[in-house]
C-alpha cells in the first residue's frame, strides 16, 4: 500500500476530504488495540456520505481523528487526512483551532450532555459568534444601529430560528438540563452551522432522539446543509437512516471499510459478505420470519484476526482471507469492496 | 434563595436543639461527682452539699435539662467548673484563637490544594504528576498529631527555625501585651499599631497552621485532580474542543469552572476536619484555643464547657457548609 500520495493524483479526486490509510491504534491494560487499519475513503463537495457499521467498529474513531479530538488521551494516529492542501493529521493544535467549528464542524450523539450545564445556551452561543462570525457581527451593527451584545444576541436569534426553534428568548437564558433532546440538537446544530462550514460530521446525531424528532433532524440537517453547500460525513449504526438521506454509503467493519457504494448499488447489489448479512438483519415489514443476523461479535482489537478481520464470521471464507489483508477493487463502476472473492475474480 | 436560606436556619435551630439534648445527657451519664468537682479536691462534705444545691444538681435530672434549655436561649452556658467562670465568656475569648489558626489552614489548604491539583492534571501522566500524588497520598495519610511533633521535631529541634509552642514569647507578653479587640491577634496587633507582638504571633503560628493545613491539602488537591480530569472527559468538553475552543480555554476555563462545584463541596467539608484536628494541634503546640480549653475540659470533667464547646463547633460546622451550599448554589445552576 502507498505511504504518500503525490500530489497530482490527490488534485484529480476534487474530494473535499480525503482519509488516507488511516491507523489508529490506543494502549489499553491489555495491550495496543488496533481500532484503525488502513480506513480510506473520501468525501466529495455537498455530498452526504454515510459511513456504517456495528458499535466498536470505528465509526466514531474515524470522525475524532479527522480533527484529532482525543485531547491527551494516550493513543498514535498515523496516516493522512487531506482537506483543502492540508494534511489535517500534521496541523499542530493552533492551526487545527481554526478549522474545527470554523471549515470543519461536527455533531454528537448525546446533545444535552454535549452543551456545558453551567452556562447558558444564549453564552455558549454568542462566544462561538465572537469566534466566527466577526464580519457578520460589523455588519449587523452598521445595518441596525446595534451594540456589540446587541448584534450578537440579533445573530444568535436569527441563527437559531434557522433550525425551527421558537421561544428563542426563554432558550438563550436557559440551561442545557432545561430543554428536551431535540431542542438541544437544534442547538447544537446551529452552533455547528454556524460559520457554514464546509463539511458537518454528524456522528450518530439523532441515535438519541424519539422516531419522530429524528425525522425532523434529519430533514432540517439535510436542507440546511444543502443551502449552506455543507458536505456531511453521516455516522450511524442506522441503515435505514443511511438509504434515506446519503448519496453513498461506507461499510466499516472492525477499523476497515469493506465497502463503499452509491446508496443505491449498495442496497440492491451489496457485494461484501458483510454488507449481505446487515442488510438481511433489517427487519422487514409484512414478513413474520426469525430475524437473520451476523454471526458471532466484532473480533478483538486488541489480538484481531490476521488477513481479513471479517473471516472468522464469513460464511464465503477461503485459505487466503486467513493469510493477506484484501485490498479494496472496483468491482462494479463507483462500487468498492474489499473482498479476495471479487479481487481474485479480476 | 430566601426560601433556601429560610429552611438551612430552621435547620440549624432544630439541629441545635438535638445537639443540645445530647450534649445534656451524654455529659450527665458521665461518671464523676460535678458538685465535688466545683468546689474542689479539699472540700468538705457540708461545702459539697451546698455546691450541689447551689447548682441545682439536687433536683430530678428533667428538671435540670429545662433550666439549661431556658438559660441557654438566654445565652447562659453556665459556669466552668475548671475556670469558675461562665462559659459563655470562655468561649468568646478562646474561638478567635482558634478561629485565626483555622482559617489560615483553611486558606493555605484551599490555595495550595487547588493549585497542586491543577498542575497534577494539567500535567496527567508525567512525572510532576507523579510527585504530586505521591505528596497528597502522603497529605492525606499521616496522622495529624504525628505531623505535630515531626514538625516540633525538625523545625524547632534540629533546624531552630521555629518556636517550640505558644501563641507569644513571655517577655513580650509583658512589654507588648496583645489588647484584646476582637480576638484575633494578628488583627489585634495591627489595629493597636504592636508589631513586634505581631510579627512574634505569626512566627508562633506557622508551625500550628501548616500542622493542620496538610491532611485538607492532600484531600482538596486530589479531590481537584480526578475533578478536573473527569470534567475534561466530559461530551461537553469534545464538543467544544470539536467547535474550535482552544485546549487552554478548555482546561483552564471550562474545566476549572465545572470541577468548581465538588471542590468546593470538600473545601467545606475540611472545615469540620481542622476544626477537630485543632484539638490535637492546640495541645500539642500549647495555642490557648478552643480545641485545648475542650481537651482542658475533657480531662478535667468540666460537663458545662464540654456542653459549651460541643454547641459550639456544631454551631461554627452547620454555619461553614450552609456558607458551602450558599456559594454552590452561585456556582452550579443545577442545584435548584
Amino acid at each position: 500500500m502507498e505511504k504518500t500520495i503525490p500530489q497530482k493524483a490527490r488534485q484529480k479526486t476534487k474530494a473535499i476530504l480525503e482519509v488516507r490509510d488511516l491507523n489508529v491504534a490506543f494502549k489499553t491494560a491489555r495491550g495496543k488495540a488496533k481500532i484503525l487499519e488502513g480506513v480510506n475513503f473520501e468525501l466529495f463537495p455537498k455530498e452526504i456520505l454515510a459511513l456504517v457499521g456495528e458499535t466498536g467498529s470505528g465509526k466514531s474513531v474515524t470522525a475524532k481523528s479527522i480533527l484529532n479530538l482525543f485531547g491527551n488521551y494516550p493513543g498514535q494516529i498515523q496516516g493522512q487526512v487531506w482537506f483543502d492542501t492540508q494534511d489535517l493529521l500534521t496541523l499542530k493544535d493552533a492551526q487545527l483551532e481554526s478549522i474545527r467549528g470554523n471549515r470543519i464542524s461536527m455533531v454528537f450523539q448525546n446533545p444535552q450532555s454535549s452543551i456545558n450545564p453551567l452556562f447558558t445556551l444564549g453564552e455558549q452561543i454568542s462566544r462561538l459568534i465572537r469566534l466566527y462570525l466577526v464580519p457578520e457581527i460589523k455588519m449587523a451593527r452598521q445595518e441596525n444601529n446595534l451594540t456589540e451584545k446587541q448584534a450578537v444576541i440579533h445573530i444568535a436569534r436569527q441563527k437559531l430560528n434557522e433550525v425551527g426553534l421558537t421561544d428563542i428568548d426563554r432558550l438563550l437564558k436557559s440551561y442545557a438540563g432545561e430543554i428536551s433532546g431535540g431542542m438541544a440538537q437544534r442547538y447544537r446544530i446551529a452552533l455547528a452551522l454556524l460559520s457554514s462550514p464546509e463539511i458537518l460530521i454528524a456522528d450518530e446525531a439523532t441515535s438519541a432522539l424519539d422516531v419522530t424528532v429524528q425525522a425532523h433532524i434529519l430533514k432540517l440537517m439535510k436542507a440546511l446543509c444543502q443551502k449552506k453547500q455543507t458536505a456531511i460525513l453521516f455516522i450511524t449504526h442506522d441503515l435505514g437512516i443511511a438509504a434515506q438521506i446519503c448519496d453513498r454509503v461506507a461499510v466499516m467493519y472492525a477499523g476497515r471499510i469493506v465497502e463503499v457504494a452509491k446508496t443505491k448499488s449498495l442496497f440492491e447489489n451489496p457485494l461484501h459478505p458483510y454488507t449481505r448479512g446487515l442488510l438481511k438483519a433489517v427487519p422487514k415489514f409484512g414478513k413474520k420470519e426469525d430475524l437473520s443476523f451476523v454471526p458471532g461479535m466484532i473480533p478483538d482489537l486488541v489480538h484481531p484476526p490476521k488477513g481479513c478481520r471479517f473471516h472468522t464470521r464469513c460464511s464465503q471464507a477461503m485459505t487466503i482471507c486467513r493469510r493477506e489483508k484484501p485490498r479494496r477493487v472496483a468491482a462494479e463502476s463507483r462500487h468498492d469492496v474489499s473482498c479476495f472473492l471479487y479481487e481474485l475474480e479480476k | 434563595m430566601l426560601l433556601f436560606l429560610f429552611k438551612r436556619f430552621a435547620g440549624l435551630i432544630a439541629l441545635l436543639v438535638v445537639l443540645s439534648t445530647l450534649v445534656f445527657f451524654f455529659t450527665r451519664s458521665l461518671p464523676g461527682d460535678v458538685a465535688a468537682l466545683y468546689v474542689g479536691g479539699t472540700a468538705k462534705a457540708e461545702e459539697i452539699e451546698r455546691a450541689r444545691v447551689e447548682l441545682g444538681l439536687d433536683k430530678p435530672l428533667i428538671v435540670q435539662y429545662k433550666c439549661y434549655i431556658q438559660k441557654l436561649l438566654q445565652g447562659d452556658m453556665g459556669i466552668s467548673l475548671r475556670t469558675h467562670r461562665p462559659v459563655m465568656q470562655d468561649l468568646m475569648e478562646k474561638i478567635p484563637m482558634s478561629m485565626e489558626l483555622v482559617c489560615w489552614a483553611l486558606l493555605f489548604a484551599a490555595s495550595g490544594g487547588v493549585l497542586l491539583g491543577v498542575t497534577a492534571a494539567y500535567h496527567q501522566g508525567s512525572l510532576l504528576d507523579e510527585v504530586i500524588k505521591w505528596f497528597t497520598s502522603a497529605a492525606v495519610s499521616i496522622p495529624i498529631f504525628f505531623f505535630a511533633l515531626l514538625l516540633q521535631l525538625f523545625f524547632f529541634n534540629v533546624l531552630g527555625w521555629f518556636p517550640l509552642q505558644g501563641r507569644l514569647d513571655t517577655f513580650l507578653e509583658f512589654s507588648n501585651p496583645i489588647e484584646n479587640i476582637t480576638g484575633f491577634s494578628l488583627v489585634d496587633t495591627i489595629i493597636t499599631g504592636n508589631f513586634a507582638a505581631f510579627f512574634n504571633v505569626a512566627w508562633h503560628m506557622v508551625l500550628p497552621v501548616a500542622a493542620l493545613t496538610i491532611g485538607p491539602l492532600g484531600i482538596i488537591a486530589r479531590l481537584t485532580r480526578s475533578a478536573l480530569l473527569d470534567v475534561m472527559q466530559q461530551d461537553y468538553i469534545l464538543a467544544a474542543r470539536a467547535s474550535g475552543i482552544s485546549e487552554w480555554v478548555l482546561f483552564f476555563y471550562y474545566g476549572l469552572r465545572n470541577a468548581l462545584s465538588p471542590v468546593l463541596t470538600v473545601i467545606g467539608l475540611s472545615v469540620a476536619l481542622i476544626l477537630l484536628s485543632t484539638f490535637y494541634v492546640e495541645m500539642i503546640f500549647n495555642w490557648p484555643g478552643i480545641g485545648y480549653y475542650a481537651l482542658a475540659a475533657i480531662m478535667s470533667l468540666d460537663y458545662t464547657a464540654l456542653m459549651g464547646v460541643s454547641l459550639m463547633i456544631g454551631t461554627v460546622y452547620v454555619m461553614a457548609n450552609t456558607l458551602m451550599d450558599i456559594v454552590r448554589r452561585i456556582v452550579d445552576p443545577r442545584i435548584k
